[in-house]
């Protein structure tokens, strides 16, 4: 069985803070802290381009486990920010890694629900292809496309990239997936002219209202109970609609982890970012998680050790 | 249904009760001056879509600030 073996991860050091904009968007400590729970978030430099960001990605997890370069089948970049238009950002991350020839890369454009559609995707084309070993990386860099007078976006969006191996030696094995899309919203959360928009209002009432059906049809699915998930992962928008889901759902706090104060939403990268600290969490063995956004998409399944 | 103030308070008491002091809210101050941020807004309104089964546009949702102002709106649309 294909599955997620190792995760790694690369937040850029560079930061900004969101204290330093209270005056400008009319914001107190508590809106930072308890709303949207963002109190810095991250910044590539310049000169890095959103393939640099899954080298460096790449680079952690040789630091965590062995990689034999010629045996990766396969490379998958999420995103919606590449390097250009053309050509796609997986090919550019394959020459710098300078991976075998016969190894397939291409690009999935999608943003938060990204990395859940792409572990359905990469796991279903190594399978049907035969494949072991395959990278799924998550890179959407948005300060490529902030506005940094738009309040909605600008506090809230963060750079960073992740990676994880796909093998056929799992840590983490995916079940059932649910996908769904309300394409006739698509224009709430836009770049248009290189530049973010984003209706808040819109985003919140879509998650608010899709992800918990969304919850009980997985656990459905699966015939599992609430209780059966050890540890309930969302896409991390923003701490009001973390909340908002764990409250909805009457779910225990505890089990729903919240981590972006220091970096951000860094929508596809969000998931993977707290699947990397829960993978060697013994405690930790059932996992429900969904990414929703831009689309409007969203992209749940259930991951079990 | 037919929209009352109590209901509104009601709705407001369920979806960010936590955050406001609920015994001192007023129906005719606007609710941006009574502790009631942006994103309380949205869930509020969330809350009232669902309890009256409407959708309330994006234009209408901008202009309504009081309790008072959105009584008036579900009883007249």
């Amino acid at each position: 069985m294909i599955g997620i073996q190792e995760i790694a991860s690369y937040i850029p050091q560079n930061r900004l803070s969101n204290y330093d904009l209270k005056e400008k968007f009319e914001m107190d400590d508590t809106f930072i802290e308890e709303k949207i729970g963002v109190k810095e978030i991250s910044i590539k430099n310049k000169n890095q381009d959103t393939s640099d960001l899954c080298v460096e990605a790449f680079n952690r997890l040789t630091e965590k486990i062995d990689i034999n370069k010629d045996e990766i089948d396969c490379l998958v970049v999420v995103t919606q920010n590449p390097d250009y238009n053309i050509p796609h950002t997986s090919g550019i991350v394959h020459g710098k890694l300078e991976l075998k020839e016969d190894c397939a890369a291409f690009d999935v454009s999608l943003g938060c629900s990204g990395f859940v559609y792409g572990l359905s995707i990469i796991e279903s084309y190594m399978t049907q292809n035969g494949f072991k070993k395959g990278l799924l990386f998550t890179a959407d860099p948005y300060s490529k496309v902030i506005n940094n007078d738009d309040k909605n976006t600008s506090i809230l969006f963060g750079d960073a990239a992740t990676v994880s191996l796909i093998s056929d030696k799992p840590v983490l094995k995916s079940g059932i997936f649910n996908f769904g899309t309300i394409g006739k919203e698509h224009e709430n959360l836009i770049c248009r002219d290189h530049k973010l928009y984003m209706n808040g209002r819109a985003i919140f009432n879509f998650a608010a209202r899709y992800v918990p059906k969304d919850f009980k049809k997985s656990l459905e699915k699966h015939n599992l109970k609430a209780e059966d998930i050890d540890s309930v992962v969302f896409h991390q928008g923003s701490k009001f609609i973390v909340d908002t889901l764990t409250k909805r759902l009457k779910l225990d706090e505890s089990k729903v982890p919240f981590n972006i104060a220091d970096f951000g939403n860094t929508v596809s990268s969000s998931i993977p970012l707290i699947l990397e600290q829960q993978l060697n969490d013994p405690e930790i063995n059932k996992i429900y998680t969904c990414g929703f956004g831009v689309g409007l998409s969203w992209a749940s399944t259930i991951l079990t050790k | 249904m037919q929209a009352t103030k109590e209901k509104i308070i009601e709705i407001i008491k369920e979806t960010v009760g936590d955050n406001i002091d609920i015994n001192s809210i007023e129906s005719n101050v606007p609710l941006s001056d009574q502790q009631v941020d942006s994103l309380d807004r949205t869930s509020i309104f969330l809350g009232i879509e669902e309890s009256f089964d409407i959708m309330i546009p994006d234009e209408v949702y901008n202009k309504l600030k009081t309790i008072d102002e959105i009584v008036d709106y579900l009883n007249n649309r």
